[in-house]
């Protein structure tokens, strides 16, 4: 839920609103109108004002602990293949239930989890990384760059993600290393178009044109003036990229593409239930990874929102 | 409008050559002979090594890797897409094969989610932090985050497995020969439903987003002084102004649909362009997925072009 806001019910309420300085839109209880707050703890306070973020900055927290000790606790190995234990209900022995070749559905969840967040997040990592350069130099530099880079932009965001990591990844060959790398190249330009907008409203300010004037190149204007002012947008791109990511990774799972047999992985877990039998009567191996992917994006999506509204809040709804 | 018609052309030019070229590199990282793609199969069975070699120069492929590209190039914008590896048809006749499915199952899904998701994003600018602007937001997140597969799948589970009132699959039932249009659209709700969810998120956040902006313009207000009803104002004035960077968004959507199809049409067995995609992958048939890429690619650029041609003709203040 959102801070309270300040306002008048009615028909007026709205353009009230409007008058009070374009920025803020409205009071609200939390300090935006005390001068004395600073701007980072402003947006820590925006943010802890979103219980939802909370929620997911939670169970982000929760999951990367189990991805990390997974190997550690005390459950089944989740490649152990048993013949006398296929496809049982959930039970004290296995919690979850066991899969179509007598595998633990639980101690599985736990493994694909590893393999989730690494793709999340590497990905969105590397993917963050490609954009941000090519946008500093598309805002820094200008001109033909400008334009070259973004031509690239439009070019790649002209091709079906999915379907062009499919086909790469079935060319290369399917592994972990892959994906990142493809899912990467192909995600790159949202971070790229934001870092290139920051750093053209960065290069109009008078400390630039003053630090311009006084011979500083384009590398130094860079590196002294840009990064500061684009490292708040990008960690809002790292995360949706990542929850992009975790929901690429699941679907090239689900159809057959993802990681290799027979490491444990949430989409490829639902790939049995393609099955109307599995289906229909053993839910056990298809909701709780299902469930698991939907929270984990969720869970990124309201961190993500929140860090914006935190960062900009003039962007967000 | 026709400077600013022939700019936004000229730009493509180069996104269009650019979209070439990186289909080529695919076409080049494929294992094998590229020649065998671009041939007929009957062509391949009956040639000579003489003639092969002759048709190697005929098709640019014995020259250097530009000489190539340009050749490829030629062969493509002349309408040969290349040959399927495993059935004795151009990858043109295969697309054209399954492109009438995949027109129907996205025309649906847009028909379903753009009036709702216009719908409940005016309501919830016209509402805001109300319960209903919450619920909404609520709604639309959920739907962004919840993998299409995983959607499906709980759909078929619903509908067909527990409830039983909708076909878990197939376009049409084969028992029953007449009916086939009833028949089809009783096939095609719960694709189309779970289509439409992937894409109605973005639609309520922008149209949500863009009806706020305009709501608080001076026009409005001045409308609403002058004593035009409010329904009148948000309709008139507003939503004409705040649909108009939903042009934009449609054809930003375009890939993602694409992606859409091809996770749904495998669930739900939908004869079209997405489960040719996997169909090729799995039998290794690159020619065909490159067609697809290929397609889609200078579709959703064509798109883009018109939606931003579009925008201009709706927003004098677009044409700079």
């Amino acid at each position: 839920m959102r801070p309270r806001r300040w306002s008048l019910k009615g028909k007026f309420a709205g353009r009230l609103s409007a008058h009070r300085g374009g920025t803020l839109g409205e009071v609200d209880l939390y300090g935006t109108t005390r001068a004395s707050v600073s701007p980072v703890s402003m947006g820590v306070r925006r943010f802890r004002g979103h219980r939802l973020a909370t929620f997911g900055v939670v169970f982000i927290a929760i999951l990367v602990m189990v991805a990390i000790v997974g190997p550690l606790l005390p459950i089944p190995d989740p490649n152990l293949v048993d013949a006398s234990a296929v496809r049982n209900r959930p039970s004290f022995e296995h919690w979850l239930g066991t899969d179509s070749v007598g595998r633990d559905v639980a101690s599985r969840l736990v493994h694909g989890a590893r393999v989730s967040l690494t793709v999340g997040i590497c990905a969105a990592i590397s993917a963050t990384l490609i954009g941000a350069i090519l946008g500093l130099m598309a805002g820094v530099a200008g001109g033909w760059v400008d334009s070259v880079i973004m031509r690239l932009v439009d070019i790649v965001l002209s091709f079906p993600s999915l379907v062009v990591i499919l086909l790469l990844v079935a060319i290369l060959g399917p592994s972990l290393f892959t994906i990142i790398i493809v899912i990467a190249l192909f995600e790159w330009p949202m971070a790229c178009r934001i870092v290139r907008q920051v750093s053209l409203s960065v290069k109009e300010t008078e400390y630039v044109s003053i630090s311009r004037a006084i011979g500083s190149s384009d590398f130094q204007t860079m590196y002294r003036h840009m990064v500061g002012p684009v490292i708040s947008p990008l960690t809002v791109v790292v995360t949706l990229l990542s929850a992009g990511a975790i929901l690429l990774e699941a679907a090239l799972s689900f159809l057959g593409l993802g990681v290799e047999h027979p490491q444990a992985s949430w989409g490829g877990m639902l790939q049995d239930a393609q099955s109307l039998t599995i289906l229909q009567e053993m839910p056990w191996l298809w909701l709780p990874p299902g469930i698991a992917i939907a929270l984990t994006v969720l869970a990124l999506n309201f961190i993500g929102d929140a860090l914006r509204d935190a960062f900009d809040p003039r962007q967000s709804p | 409008m026709l400077r600013y018609t022939t700019r936004r052309v000229l730009i493509s030019v180069p996104v269009l050559f650019g979209i070439l070229l990186l289909s080529f590199v695919f076409v080049q990282m494929l294992p094998g002979d590229p020649m065998r793609a671009l041939m007929s199969p009957e062509e391949a069975a009956a040639a000579s090594p003489e003639y092969l070699k002759r048709r190697r120069a005929e098709l640019g492929l014995d020259g250097t890797i530009w000489a190539q590209y340009v050749a490829w190039i030629r062969e493509v914008l002349g309408g040969n897409l290349g040959y399927s590896f495993h059935r004795r048809d151009s990858v043109i006749e295969i697309i054209g094969e399954r492109i009438g499915a995949t027109s129907m199952l996205v025309g649906a899904s847009v028909a379903i989610a753009l009036p709702l998701g216009v719908v409940m994003g005016v309501l919830a600018a016209l509402k805001k932090n109300s319960a209903f602007d919450y619920a909404s937001a609520g709604v639309s997140m959920f739907a962004i985050s919840i993998p299409s597969f995983f959607l499906g799948l709980s759909a078929i589970y619903i509908f067909s497995l527990r409830l039983g009132i909708l076909p878990s699959g197939g376009m049409r039932t084969f028992a029953n020969d007449n009916n086939t249009v009833v028949d089809t659209m009783h096939h095609l709700l719960l694709p189309a439903c779970v289509l439409a969810a992937v894409l109605v998120g973005p639609y309520v956040r922008f149209t949500r987003q863009s009806m706020l902006e305009v709501l608080h313009q001076d026009h409005l207000v001045t409308a609403r002084a002058k004593g035009v009803s409010t329904a009148g104002t948000v309709v008139r004035h507003g939503l004409r102004n705040a649909l108009v960077p939903l042009t934009t968004v449609l054809a930003i959507q375009v890939p993602a649909l694409l992606a859409g199809t091809v996770v749904i049409e495998t669930i739900f067995a939908w004869p079209g362009v997405g489960r040719l995609v996997l169909e090729a992958i799995t039998s290794r048939d690159y020619p065909v997925i490159i067609g697809v890429v290929l397609m889609s690619a200078v579709l959703v650029m064509l798109f883009n072009l018109f939606a931003d041609l579009l925008a201009a003709v709706l927003d004098p203040r677009i044409r700079i």
